[in-house]
């Protein structure tokens, strides 16, 4: 599909013109940048395939025959942290579900329909967006325990779909909006009625946008902590909460497991950064517009 | 007659009925889960619930606000705060600007370099406080084994064990976090900069710094002030990368504002008290988004 097409091309952001830099100091530059990046998780990774006394040697003595994955499958064992994981995958994926389900539905009326007050909505979900959580906080515990959700995996998905719907909304409204009105004028006279043409041609011309909002829902869910830690005592308890304790914990715990669970709770958001890149790329930019 | 079915109704409906409709699930969620409880804290704020007293609510009126400027704990987390924000803000645009500059080259490996850079934007703010506890961890951070190694110290040191360097690292942290998705925003907008520009510039013998100087930093001016005040913004709400960081510590040398709201509500038990700051910090944020939204908007005319 050719609109597919041009936002593949947006996407790739590969225009160049400036030349500003040398070729051996950008070379140096993107090498510099791409150890930044990578070190702390390098760290970590490492940490969580040798035995402690390895690391904690001054100077670590880091050996290839020691490399394990033990630590990894010991962490998976404990069935609270696999809890945690499930939990989280549990939370985040119908949190994903929900903010694309009223998301689009909210972002049709703002991006094609006329509507009275359409402007202050907007504006009021970007200012929502920018709220600290922290102020919500008891009152949103208050709230749930009215309403019997404490430590349920419900709560926690209506308290993440409140607050990544507005952001949801927002950036569909804004890939709706690149759309021309003409594919869906003429899905409405070949007798598609609006919601069968929000349906069947609008999101269909949008999907790498869908996608995007979908990947940022299902990430900001999975990596939620402050809710998860409030909300939550033990069945419901997600994989970032569960880290923290981990952490913090006063008994000591094997360093190697603790790194092992951290690189479990990245694992997945990390593939799905590597395998959706471009769409994430193309939501991030499209995210900030206003 | 025949009754008319729903999707008829749904037919012969005027837009704005229609879209209220759309719209009223997402309404009726945010008005419950949103609206309530911020009109609930400010309730809260204008009441005495302390906990560790009494745990019945008390109305007090502004008492709580005019308290807030008197308690030494908060008199101790602005300059904290600003001093974290501060650095963050430094640290963050002038990096994010650099590594924009540079994926905006064209080198070989271009496409998995943006690949790779995009990662810690992933990394839930919980984790990025593990992953940088165990880089600056005295018996096993890997900065203490490099700089040993290097000769540049003689033996590990404690790096958390003070305000300054802990709230340093703290904001190292934010960064690493922050520099993705900051970069490619400002990445965007060097990609509107018309190649028209770049040629004059060539043209009339401008030098990259020229260059950069007076094609590309008029051209970003917006956006600049935009990732500044977002980086403000995101700093006042810094909790979850201090909470596995440092836990506030040591003593309470990290506590940021954020952060002491969390310490009033859920250690002291002061609930008015945390929600009165709660809702100052929200006021605060709120004016600062207002002007970053101000600026964006301008940026699009």
């Amino acid at each position: 599909m050719k609109l597919r097409k041009l936002f593949v091309v947006c996407a790739d952001m590969t225009r160049s013109f400036s030349a500003l830099f040398r070729p051996g100091v950008l070379y140096a530059l993107v090498a510099l940048f791409l150890i930044w990046t990578v070190t702390p998780v390098v760290w970590v990774g490492i940490m969580s395939v040798q035995p402690e006394i390895n690391y904690v040697a001054v100077p670590p003595h880091l050996r290839l025959q020691d490399v394990s994955l033990r630590w990894y499958s010991d962490m998976l064992a404990q069935a609270d942290f696999a809890d945690a994981l499930k939990n989280s995958v549990i939370i985040a994926t119908l949190t994903m579900v929900f903010c694309l389900f009223f998301g689009s539905l909210a972002a049709y009326p703002l991006s094609r329909l006329r509507l009275a007050g359409k402007r202050l909505f907007l504006f009021a979900s970007v200012v929502m967006r920018m709220l600290p959580a922290i102020v919500l906080i008891i009152p949103m515990f208050l709230l749930i325990r009215l309403l019997g959700l404490r430590d349920t995996h419900l709560g926690l998905v209506i308290v993440y779909t409140t607050f990544l719907l507005p952001f949801s909304i927002w950036m569909l409204k804004n890939f709706f909006d690149q759309v021309p009105y003409s594919l869906e004028a003429a899905a409405r006279m070949d007798g598609c009625s609006r919601l069968g043409a929000l349906w069947r041609v609008l999101l269909p011309a949008v999907a790498p946008g869908v996608v995007a909002t979908a990947v940022f829902a299902f990430i900001g869910a999975w990596n939620e902590f402050l809710f998860g830690l409030i909300l939550s005592t033990s069945v419901a308890t997600p994989v970032t909460v569960k880290i923290s304790a981990l952490v913090s914990s006063t008994f000591h715990t094997d360093t190697s497991l603790v790194a092992a669970a951290g690189m479990l709770a990245i694992l997945p958001v990390v593939v799905l950064v590597i395998v959706l890149n471009r769409y994430i790329v193309r939501g991030l930019v499209e995210g900030v517009k206003y | 007659m025949a009754f008319p079915t729903v999707s008829q109704r749904f037919q012969r409906m005027d837009e704005g009925r229609f879209g209220l409709l759309l719209m009223a699930p997402t309404i009726i969620i945010l008005t419950v889960f949103l609206v309530g409880p911020i009109l609930y804290a400010i309730w809260m704020s204008l009441n005495s619930m302390d906990l560790t007293i009494s745990p019945d609510a008390d109305f007090v009126g502004v008492q709580n606000y005019v308290q807030l400027v008197d308690d030494p704990a908060v008199q101790d987390a602005v300059p904290r705060t600003l001093y974290f924000a501060g650095l963050t803000v430094v640290f963050s645009t002038a990096m994010a600007l650099l590594l924009a500059l540079v994926l905006n080259e064209s080198f070989r490996g271009r496409k998995w370099v943006r690949v790779f850079i995009l990662l810690p934007w992933a990394v839930a703010p919980v984790v990025n406080g593990v992953l940088w506890r165990y880089m600056f961890h005295p018996q096993y951070g890997l900065i203490n084994a490099a700089l040993y190694a290097l000769g540049l110290i003689k033996e590990y040191r404690v790096w958390l064990d003070n305000a300054a360097v802990s709230l340093a690292i703290a904001s190292v942290a934010s960064t690493w976090k922050a520099l993705p998705f900051l970069a490619l925003i400002l990445l965007a907008a060097l990609q509107s900069i018309p190649e028209s520009l770049y040629r004059a510039a060539k043209m009339d013998g401008a030098g990259a710094w020229s260059r950069f100087r007076f094609v590309v930093l008029p051209h970003l001016r917006g956006i600049l002030i935009f990732v500044v005040l977002l980086q403000i913004i995101v700093s006042l709400q810094a909790f979850d990368l201090i909470y596995t960081l440092t836990r506030g510590g040591p003593g309470t040398d990290t506590v940021v504002l954020n952060y002491l709201v969390y310490v009033n509500a859920f250690e002291r038990l002061n609930l008015g008290n945390a929600a009165a700051m709660g809702i100052l910090l929200a006021l605060f944020i709120v004016g600062l988004s207002g002007l970053s939204l101000a600026f964006a908007v301008s940026r699009r005319r």
